[in-house]
């Protein structure tokens, strides 16, 4: 496993599902075959634009620079949003036009792969070279290799243009060779994580947020539980970088969460922060409590050799 | 000045790693913030929940960084007891970081 360097079969116990990412060709192959729709199984998120290009615009599966283009095209689009404004405004700093009528992208692409972002005309949001470039890097590690079935694709070489309103040219994608193996993520069950939350606020909110944590912590050690994993925060406070804020908030929540393999352990965490209403600080309100089942992924690279695709056409 | 004077950032995520695009508004800005912003500064501003090592990779025609963080989303997304467990919170904190009188 890529993760943690163990065997895929010590998982096999606790193992739910186990799907490879595929790549365009078995979407232009329906293309080709007519399909007015294609469903597919886990494809990997560029592929569902590649294969329109490729089909239409008759490229090769193995022109490895065409290739780079058309993932490049599809990594701008596959998050939608996410290049016309959406996970991008920061008041003051950032700011994006009518995000609750957001416009999905559109891209147009000639047959040279000349790219330009656009979306509708009228829908909120905006396409500007900000966007782009922050969906460009958007879950890539090194920009010059970025590994998808169908190629290795570089976008080290990206150049952009703003061309007028919302119209932004991308050029200089391209790519090696598609890698050898396939990306094969599996779906293991891992316990459950219990979670309890509970509020203070006003003169000495983090303190007393503080020692509800303390008391959790002490229940935990009192009641024997062992957890695999747990995290005592304040929302609000130091709850997202683990490092307390200068200021005082004027309200803090407590949570505590783990993860654990006995379901009763993970009930019970909620049931001690529910217990802090009457049992701890003065001023609790609000709390909450949850528990989940982990559904964890774990990923294996498998020879693409092994990957047989299968097209079947159906007619409604 | 801040790094959010003069750039913009993202986070995303993958399995148990976390990158950030850091992007100047301005490209010329690109070799004085490749000066500021090393690896080391990066791994710092995050070292309380990374546990592996922050390597940075250079776009100076785009003006822009990405700083890819290994073993940093608490074992990985979908078995993190973190409140924000893709870590997407990460990329406003970075942009809090002083930046060096030019």
């Amino acid at each position: 496993m890529l993760e943690t360097g163990a065997r895929s079969s010590t998982l096999n116990a606790h193992l739910v599902s186990a799907n490879a990412y595929l790549g365009a060709a078995p979407i232009v192959e329906a293309l080709a075959g007519g399909a007015d729709v294609v469903l597919t199984e886990r494809v990997a998120d560029p592929a569902l634009f590649a294969a329109p290009l490729i089909h239409e615009l008759g490229w090769s599966m193995t022109d490895w620079h065409k290739m780079g283009q058309a993932t490049l095209v599809g990594h701008l689009l596959e998050c939608a949003g996410q290049i016309t404004g959406g996970y991008f405004a920061d008041p003051g700093f950032k700011d994006v036009p009518d995000l609750g009528r957001l416009g999905f992208p559109l891209a147009e692409v000639d047959e040279q792969g000349t790219v330009v972002i656009t979306k509708v005309p009228g829908s909120g949001g905006h396409v500007t070279l900000a966007t782009c470039k922050e969906q460009l890097l958007y879950e890539i590690h090194d920009p010059a290799c970025y590994l998808t079935p169908d190629v290795k694709a570089d976008f080290s070489q990206v150049e952009m243009t703003a061309l007028g309103s919302d119209r932004v040219q991308v050029r200089g994608g391209s790519g090696r060779s598609r890698p050898e193996t396939l990306k094969v993520s599996m779906g293991y069950l891992e316990g459950y994580i219990g979670e309890g939350q509970i509020s203070y606020g006003g003169p000495g909110a983090v303190a007393r947020g503080r020692l509800a944590l303390d008391i959790i912590r002490q229940r935990l050690a009192l009641l024997g539980v062992i957890a695999d994993d747990v995290s005592y925060d304040l929302i609000g406070h130091d709850a997202l970088l683990n490092t307390a804020c200068k200021a005082q908030p004027n309200e803090v929540r407590m949570r505590v969460a783990l993860r654990t393999e006995d379901p009763d352990v993970a009930e019970l965490v909620g049931r001690e922060v529910e217990a802090l209403y009457t049992n701890g600080p003065a001023g609790g309100g609000g709390a909450s409590r949850s528990v989940r089942q982990v559904l964890a992924v774990a990923s294996v690279l498998l020879p693409r050799g092994q990957v047989n695709p299968a097209v079947h056409y159906l007619s409604v | 000045m801040k790094l959010c004077d003069i750039a913009h950032a993202r986070t995303g995520d993958k399995g148990n790693i976390s990158n950030i695009s850091v992007i100047a508004y301005d490209p010329a800005d690109f070799d004085y913030l490749a000066r500021e912003l090393d690896e080391q500064r990066v791994a710092t501003v995050f070292s309380s929940i990374v546990q592996g090592t922050v390597k940075r990779y250079d776009l100076p025609q785009l003006g822009a960084f990405n700083f890819v963080l290994s073993q940093a989303l608490g074992g990985g997304v979908t078995r993190s007891v973190a409140l924000d467990a893709h870590g997407k919170s990460r990329s406003a904190y970075l942009l809090d970081l002083d930046l060096a009188e030019r």
